[in-house]
């Protein structure tokens, strides 16, 4: 049973918000999304996305919208809102300086 | 984005998710078909793609609890989940449901009723402005006229009012305020038929103004209204108003007519207020003092500067002023009284130099209920305070045999992982559901409670400044003792049953011959059992003292007796008009078919009323302490009342206005100032230079005409009515004129007492349509109508006596009932091993007895504590009483043994066999 904190704590939160930043996405489309970009290095378990989802709609950092999907079927649509896209930046600069620090030390040892 | 916008997803989220579930159910499906049909692109076969796609979802299950769980809501789910569950648990229990919100109803009820009661006499505050600032001259609440000096000064002239008013600084206004009231009889003009009696309060021209009361309708009284000459006026009461005039929207500014005098209604009060005092029968109708001497010709109290009647209420805005306003009012009233020696009756400068008096504070008005009542209510409040304390100890002794009865259901709920804390949640909303059942119940009863109280101590009140109502403080009061008594005791029990292990509590499950729980228990019940005993042996006490008081012998005969009390000078009589009235009376009432004697008074055994004179003997110097309490009373007033003559005669026809002043006193009389002297013949008058004016014609036994609660006698003297005293002061003037007033007319017939009673009426309306009757009742009512304070305390302590008993009972059957419950097993065994039926039975009996019994050894010093506490108010009965003690033993013995035996019986009809298969 693999949970989101698998990956690096907050990681998962990070990676949604990256993904849906430019178009807005459905869970499953999500999912595949942070697959194939990761060339299949991150094998998020793909339900383990939807209390993250929930989680980010409730802090008010992305929005959801019923809408068509490229199947024909309704599907929930998530956007990023204003607040989530400051929440990307500061999130993104987080991470930046979290992994130069283990690469520092990475290297180093 | 804002915490608003954050709560008002949280609130969409709270209405909406049951449709918010169902899209996540279509969200997710969407997923895992999406993800199929990308199988089913891949080459999969259907199956294949479905399982695959499952894989990678995970775990469905958790999955959706933890996308819930980001909802927000989850705790509230949870909670409406444990409610449910206890909601449910509590109806399938419904005999333990009903005894516990029984047991709260019962006990917080009684309490809240008894918590209200004393919040309205003791400790709120009158409904004028800033009512903190109020003080009251003169600590003592005293009625209703006084002459001479007072030492401690509570009551005061209007001459003296004046004075204080011109002369004290540091204070906001000074009012005055009848210290007792007139009754006035009223009917509005041109409606002859309708005369009324109401309570009036005399009032000075600033009282409202200065309590800051403000009309609901018309005006109230300004300066102007008060003096001499100005056009009568009256306000009356929100009450009067609704139940004498209907309501009528025009009644401002209309004509009344009062004792036969045209007053102007020119304002109605605010509905909640009644007055500046707490009172029994509070005013319906106040006017301005400069009104009296019109109102009451005979007395014109007004006048008189050595007539004190008056209350006085400053006002001060500085509390730290307050002493500094006392010792200028003490000040003044030394300068006024040495400025009057007229009204000092000659007092020298060292009597004068000890008088002083007192400011007292009045937030709460000038509280006549809480002089009144306090004691009572200060007993019945520790008596509602134990019956509490029984009420929580029998409610935690329930929780604590329900928790054990749970405690397998707890331990497999445990065993199964649900955590600790989520079990005692459990029970604690059970026992918080409870509470507020409880606590609900409980205002009902509260309502009921006041209710039945005022009734019984004020019957017949149709105004009362007393309202069932519970105010917020007291709601509050009991929602809070409610919700502790709940929390408190089920948190225990809570802990104590979650603290088992779940695989001994499995294992041992019914194997046992004793528990922990069995302690605490068993000390409720001695608890329990001991408070019951102090209670029931003081109700006892009182019951006995109440026997004594009503039983005892008045020195007078109420039975086949009528008493009528009418107010003459508040029907518009003058004194010129009485002779001719009674004349009538005496004419219409001699020879009326049932009536066997006829006599009146001033006032009669028994109806509240007492006057009290200071008295000189010839030839000896007046020391201003001999007092004594005097009467006018007509011809075989005696004989119609059923005193008994001892030596000489009563007053009788032979005694007229013109005859020699002659006066009969009573025993007490004798035996205080006429020590081995023959009464018959000795002198005696009013102090000064009278001391010679009465002579002494007969002596009667010491009929009890104040307080029945005391034992002694109280000196005495009868004079006829038709003489009169020739005083030359002024106030001795006045108080000799009121004093022929007579205000009590008794009839002593044979036959029925209704038809007796219509007769008086119609008599009484055949000479005189205007006379209001104020009261026509059998005399042995007038006498129980004292007791009325006394029976309330004991049927409510006696109520509650019993009530904690049933409640120990109660208490003592649950534990033997768990315990038969638990040890069934055991007595299985014994039994199976030869013990007989009636061993078992004893053995659980005896058990029982003995908690009992501990409980009675601690309850005695308690028992003899509450009896040291209410000695006091006993009459003719000692503190310690065996037979009463041993009484409430027997009865609490006998409680226990019956609450023993049911469970005892049930454990000895246990078939051994089938108790050692159980299980």
């Amino acid at each position: 049973m693999g949970k989101p904190s698998d990956l690096v704590q907050g990681t998962l939160d990070l990676l949604i918000l990256k993904t849906i930043s430019l178009v807005p996405m459905h869970g499953w489309a999500i999912a595949k999304r942070i697959q194939q970009v990761s060339s299949d290095v991150l094998q998020v378990q793909q339900g383990s996305l939807y209390p993250a989802l929930h989680r980010l709609e409730q802090q008010g950092w992305i929005k959801a919208k019923w809408q068509e999907s490229e199947t024909g079927r309704q599907a929930k649509f998530y956007t990023l809102t204003a607040s989530g896209r400051k929440q990307l930046g500061e999130e993104t600069a987080n991470w930046s300086r979290l992994s130069e620090a283990i690469n520092l030390i990475v290297q180093k040892a | 984005m804002s915490w608003l916008e954050k709560l008002f997803i949280n609130v969409r989220m709270l209405f909406h998710r049951g449709r918010e579930q169902q899209r996540l159910e279509e969200e997710l499906g969407f997923h895992l078909d999406r993800q199929i049909a990308d199988n089913l692109a891949a080459g999969m076969s259907a199956a294949e793609a479905r399982s695959a796609a499952v894989q990678a979802f995970g775990n469905m299950l958790t999955i959706r609890d933890q996308t819930h769980n980001t909802w927000n809501w989850t705790w509230l789910e949870r909670l409406l989940q444990d409610i449910r569950f206890a909601l449910r648990q509590l109806t399938s229990a419904p005999g333990f449901t009903l005894v516990a919100v029984l047991t709260l109803a019962l006990g917080i009820g009684a309490t809240t009723a008894l918590f209200t009661l004393v919040y309205q006499v003791v400790l709120r505050s009158i409904p004028v402005s800033r009512p903190n600032e109020l003080y009251k001259v003169g600590k003592e609440n005293s009625c209703c006229v006084e002459g001479g000096l007072q030492h401690d000064w509570s009551m005061f002239s209007f001459d003296l009012y004046r004075y204080f008013g011109d002369h004290t600084p540091g204070i906001d206004g000074i009012a005055a305020v009848q210290a007792g009231d007139i009754t006035l009889s009223a009917h509005r003009t041109g409606d002859n038929a309708g005369a009324f009696p109401l309570v009036a309060s005399l009032v000075s021209g600033n009282y409202f103004s200065f309590l800051g009361v403000k009309p609901l309708v018309g005006r109230v009284f300004s300066p102007d209204d008060d003096h001499e000459g100005a056009a009568p006026v009256a306000v009356i009461s929100y009450t009067l108003w609704q139940t004498k005039f209907g309501g009528d929207r025009h009644l401002v500014g209309s004509t009344v007519i009062l004792s036969g005098h045209p007053v102007t209604l020119i304002g109605i009060t605010a509905r909640e207020f009644h007055g500046e005092r707490n009172t029994q029968s509070p005013a319906d109708l106040w006017i301005p003092l400069s009104q009296e001497p019109t109102l009451e010709p005979d007395r014109q109290l007004l006048k008189v500067p050595g007539i004190h009647y008056l209350d006085l209420l400053v006002r001060i805005s500085d509390p730290r002023r307050v002493a500094e306003v006392q010792a200028a009012l003490q000040g003044e009233l030394r300068q006024w009284l040495t400025a009057n020696p007229g009204v000092t009756q000659n007092g020298t400068p060292q009597d004068i130099a000890g008088q002083t008096t007192e400011l007292a504070s009045a937030s709460g008005g000038i509280n006549e209920l809480r002089d009144q009542y306090q004691r009572s209510l200060t007993l019945l409040f520790l008596v509602t305070g134990f019956v509490l304390l029984i009420v929580c100890a029998n409610l935690a002794n329930l929780m604590l045999v329900r928790g054990m009865a749970r405690q397998r259901e707890l331990s497999v709920r445990s065993a199964l992982g649900a955590p600790r804390i989520r079990l005692v949640r459990q029970v604690l909303i059970e026992s918080i559901l409870l509470a507020v059942f409880g606590g609900t119940a409980a205002l009902v009863v509260a309502c009921l409670g006041t209710h039945a109280i005022i009734a019984l101590a004020i019957p017949g009140a149709e105004v009362t400044t007393l309202s069932a109502a519970p105010s917020l403080p007291v709601l509050v009061f009991a929602l809070l003792l409610s919700l502790l008594t709940g929390v408190l005791f089920g948190l225990a029990p809570a802990l104590i049953t979650s603290r088992a292990n779940p695989v001994e509590a499995l294992r041992g499950a019914n194997r046992s011959t004793g528990d922990a729980s069995a302690l605490p228990q068993k000390l409720l019940v001695i608890l329990q059992a001991a408070l019951s005993l102090a209670l029931i042996s003081t109700a006892g006490l009182l019951i006995s003292s109440l026997r004594h008081l009503e039983h005892q012998d008045f020195r007078f005969e109420p039975q086949g007796r009528l008493l009528l009390t009418i107010d003459l000078q508040a029907a518009g009589y003058k004194y010129v008009q009485l002779a001719p009235f009674y004349q009538k009376l005496d004419h219409a009432f001699a020879h009326f078919p049932g009536v066997d004697s006829f006599a009146y008074a001033s006032y009669g055994p028994m109806t509240g009323d007492r006057w009290g004179i200071g008295i000189d003997f010839p030839g000896v110097a007046s020391n201003g302490k001999s007092v004594a309490f005097y009467d006018s009373v007509s011809a075989d007033f005696f004989e119609a009342i059923g005193t008994k003559i001892l030596l000489g005669r009563g007053i009788d026809e032979s005694d007229t206005a013109t005859s020699r002043h002659v006066v009969v006193v009573n025993q007490a009389f004798v035996h205080k100032f006429l020590k081995n002297k023959y009464p018959i013949g000795e002198h005696f008058g009013p102090e000064g230079d009278m001391a010679s004016e009465y002579e002494i014609v007969g002596v009667v036994e010491d009929t009890k005409y104040g307080d029945p609660g005391s034992s002694a006698g109280v000196p005495m003297f009868f004079m006829p009515i038709t003489q009169k005293t020739i005083y030359t002061t002024a106030d001795g003037i006045s108080q000799e004129n009121v004093m022929h007033f007579a205000s009590s007319f008794i009839f002593r017939y044979r036959g029925d007492k209704g038809d007796m009673m219509a007769s008086v009426r119609r008599t009484l309306k055949s000479i005189d349509p205007d006379i209001p009757v104020l009261d026509l009742r059998p005399y042995g009512d007038q006498v129980r109508s004292s007791f009325t304070q006394e029976e309330l305390v004991v049927r409510l302590t006696t109520l509650f006596g019993v009530l904690a008993l049933i409640l120990a009972a109660l208490g003592l059957y649950g534990v033997t009932a768990y315990a038969v419950a638990r040890r069934t097993s055991e007595i299985g065994i014994r039994m199976a091993l030869g013990a007989g039926r009636a061993s078992v039975l004893q053995m659980i009996v005896s058990g029982a007895m003995a908690t009992t019994v501990i409980g009675l050894a601690i309850g005695l010093p308690m028992a003899y504590a509450g009896a040291r506490f209410v000695q006091s108010s006993l009459y003719q009965t000692s503190a310690f009483q065996p037979l009463v003690l041993l009484a409430a033993i027997v009865l609490l013995l006998l409680a226990a043994v019956t609450a023993a035996l049911v469970p005892a019986r049930r454990a000895a009809s246990i078939n051994p066999t089938e108790a050692l298969r159980t299980e």
